[in-house]
């Protein structure tokens, strides 16, 4: 019966230690993805700040002025009434 | 329940063997503690303390976040230039075990990586020339990669040499902020074997008005800093013109960021850590749409001079000032023969001339008021011969010229004809301690005090003031020079700050930064004032003889540009005053040793009974063909002024700036903003 008894506690170490590792591996691969996630959250921000500057610069009066010339330059056509019934 | 022998032998043997474990745990444990002394050696040749901290320490890491450089802004909150955020790209290779067994495949897998690290930096959709962009990155990364790893030293085939490493970091780029670029090398990161891509945090400076405002708001590069025994310790950070010289706009504290990696170098999350300190702010004194209209002025005049390139002028400057408060609000620079602007003076402070005619107003002023100059006295102004001169008896006979003949003339009359000899004889009021005072009232020898790098100072010639020269001979030749607005050289924005303490009558300093916030809190730089020199009715009999030379009496110097404005419209008679000027002069150009210039130049005010806008125009041609201040400086200065009071009117009204009517006059290429990492 005492080995049986012995058995069993090792039986019980071993299951616990893998389980010990396997939730620390989850934990890990957690942190991991939520690192890989800051990171994606952060150079999403880098590119929202990037983007917004260069919006302002292509909107200064002056382009949009210059757009307009080279498209009537262009012969596009402007159109002087609302396109759709609903603007 | 029994055991059979056999059963009993097999459990002792599992649980002997079990057993060994702690055994083996304990010998180590041992062996490293008592018999390592508690360190361990590494193979870098560094020793580890075996303590539990240390166990920490060996997967932790810190990462660095460099504080931002300042934000300039314009008057009214633009930005002119800001930090943003970007990455820098460090890649760890290594040449993996298959391929180190041979050069030539070592070598192709190297060049495997530089292409896998150009193709992801392409990535990017704006690029407009992907190919040329992929090549350049290509042959940079190659190149890095091959000082790297010292390839040229492998043989053309076999195994690597002893000694070769086959791991190595190398800077991929800086500056990386476009997401489809960092999402490709994250995804290299994760695919391909044998790289280890470090993002590191940095910051890319950009510029949203860079056409117009380059030599004004500068740019900063990195520079070495060497020990003493010439050894490179680190790069700083140097602002190399304009407003970047500003001390504030200096990085403030860096943040940190702590992190663990796995084993293989991967980062986890632990947190966001202390962030960098927030950018400072500098309030420059700049009017963002005035530079526009000053940049876009000055280039239509210079281009305007001829259709040939070579006959255009050598180069100019254009700049306006806010009389109330000395703040510049525009200060725009041309340059014929200048490629790129980077590296060109800025011709407001960093070039000099001779001012000729446009002294004028301020010597009379100073002799009105120091020198009791009576403005109703009568000279006789009058010349003879084809070339209108005079030797003027006032100075010991020096022949003198005008452009016309000019008769009798009052002061008032000597500034509208601009009269050469009425201005000597008027000159000749003054002593040699008299000049000397002028000098320091107008500050045509102090510096700036703008902080600006590498500011031309203007000066006296040092012929005049030796000590041997007698006040007879120091009249005739020093002071009817000075009188003239020659043997002195001057930059644009010291005649700017000159006519500035004349019409505010008292000495004045020009501000280029309005206030400064550093750690939330704002302090504002104040106007310089200094001692009253000039009473207000000195101040308007001189205003009112710069009025008088914006008619179109016969006599009077602006006579061409209210012509032609006239034509377009526009009557300046009685809307704005200000003084011509034209000197001929010599100058040093590279290449081409000393050549005769001609500056043509122009100062103005408006509104011309209460004045708030005062503008100065100068360009400089190296040909001896006339060259008028009148004809070529005034035109772009009158411009501005009139934008300056209808930009004015429409802020008033709560509407926007107004875009040129006239295509191609925006005085903007259709670049992008530029992006400047500024060598970090």
């Amino acid at each position: 019966m005492k080995w049986v008894l012995c058995g069993l506690t090792f039986a019980l170490s071993v299951v616990l230690a893998v389980a010990t590792v396997s939730i620390r591996a989850g934990n890990t691969r957690l942190r991991l993805e939520l690192a890989r996630e800051f990171r994606s959250i952060e150079a999403r921000r880098m590119e929202v700040g990037r983007l917004s500057l260069q919006t302002a610069e292509h909107a200064t009066p002056e382009r949009l002025c210059d757009r307009l010339r080279e498209l009537l330059r262009a012969g596009g056509v402007v159109k002087t009434q609302e396109s759709s019934s609903w603007q | 329940m029994a055991m059979t022998v056999g059963e009993r032998t097999r459990l002792r043997f599992f649980f002997g063997a079990l057993g060994c474990v702690p055994l083996f745990l304990s010998g180590w444990f041992g062996w490293l503690q008592v018999l390592q002394a508690g360190e361990m050696k590494r193979p870098e040749g560094g020793r580890v303390a075996l303590l539990a901290q240390a166990a920490e320490v060996q997967h932790e890491r810190r990462e660095h976040l460099p504080g931002a450089r300042g934000t300039i802004v314009d008057r009214h909150g633009a930005i002119l230039a800001m930090d943003c955020d970007a990455f820098e790209v460090r890649a760890e290779i290594t040449i993996p075990r298959k391929h180190s067994a041979d050069c030539k495949d070592a070598r192709a897998y190297l060049l495997g990586m530089s292409r896998s690290l150009a193709d992801a930096l392409c990535r990017d959709n704006g690029l407009a020339d992907r190919t040329a962009a992929r090549a350049e990155h290509f042959t940079r990364i190659r190149d890095r990669i091959e000082a790297a790893f010292a390839w040229k030293d492998f043989p053309a085939d076999g195994p690597l040499p002893a000694g070769a490493k086959r791991v190595r970091e190398i800077l991929v780029d800086r500056g990386v902020a476009v997401l489809s670029v960092i999402e490709a090398l994250e995804e290299l990161d994760r695919d391909q074997d044998g790289v280890l891509l470090h993002m590191q945090h940095d910051h890319a400076r950009v510029y949203p008005e860079r056409e117009v405002t380059y030599g004004l708001v500068g740019y900063v590069e990195d520079k070495p800093v060497l020990s003493p025994a010439g050894k490179l310790l680190a790069y700083r950070e140097t602002a190399l013109a304009g407003l970047e010289a500003v001390p504030e706009l200096l990085p403030g504290a860096p943040g940190e960021r702590e992190f663990h990696v796995d084993s293989k170098s991967h980062r986890f999350f632990t947190g966001v850590g202390r962030s960098a300190a927030s950018p400072s702010r500098v309030e420059s004194t700049i009017d963002l749409e005035l530079q526009k209209a000053a940049s876009r002025e000055l280039e239509r005049q210079a281009l305007a001079v001829s259709g040939d390139a070579k006959d255009r002028p050598l180069w100019g400057a254009l700049l306006m000032v806010e009389i109330a408060t000395g703040d510049v609000l525009a200060a725009a620079s041309w340059h014929r023969d200048v490629k790129h602007p980077r590296g060109a003076a800025f011709t407001p402070y960093q070039l000099l001339y001779e001012p000729g005619s446009i002294v004028k107003p301020l010597l009379f002023a100073y002799a009105r008021e120091h020198k009791e100059l009576d403005w109703d006295r009568s000279f006789d102004c009058s010349s003879t011969g084809a070339d209108h001169h005079l030797d003027v008896p006032e100075v010991g006979g020096r022949r003198v010229r005008d452009d016309h003949g000019c008769g009798i003339l009052t002061p008032h009359g000597i500034l509208v004809n601009s009269s050469n000899i009425g201005s000597v004889k008027v000159g000749s009021l003054l002593s040699r301690d008299d000049w000397r005072r002028y000098l320091d009232v107008f500050g045509f020898e102090r510096t700036l005090g703008l902080q600006m790098p590498a500011e031309l100072v203007g000066y006296a010639s040092k012929k005049g003031w030796l000590p041997g020269i007698k006040p007879a001979a120091f009249k005739k030749w020093t002071g009817s020079s000075y009188s003239i607005g020659y043997e002195h050289q001057v930059n644009a924005l010291q005649m700017a700050r000159a006519y500035l303490t004349l019409l505010n009558g008292a000495t004045r300093e020009l501000r280029m930064v309005r206030a400064v916030e550093v750690d939330g809190q704002r302090r504002e730089r104040s106007v310089v004032a200094g001692s009253r020199e000039f009473s207000p009715q000195t101040i308007e009999e001189v205003c009112a003889a710069m009025r008088d030379v914006l008619t179109d009496a016969q006599e009077s110097t602006g006579r061409h540009v209210v012509a032609a404005f006239r034509k377009e419209g526009v009557e300046l008679q009685g809307l704005l005053g200000g003084k011509t000027g034209t000197a001929k002069s010599r100058t040093t150009i590279k290449g081409k040793g000393t050549v005769e210039v001609r500056n043509a130049s122009f100062v103005g005010f408006a509104p011309a009974e209460a004045p708030r806008y005062l503008v100065v125009c100068v360009l400089q041609r190296d040909d001896s063909a006339r060259f008028y201040g009148g004809s070529y400086a005034a035109p772009p200065a009158v411009r501005l002024l009139l934008e300056a009071l209808r930009l004015e009117e429409r802020r008033r009204l709560g509407q926007g700036p107004q875009v040129s009517a006239t295509p191609g006059s925006s005085g903007r290429s259709p670049r992008v903003a530029e992006t400047g990492q500024a060598g970090r």
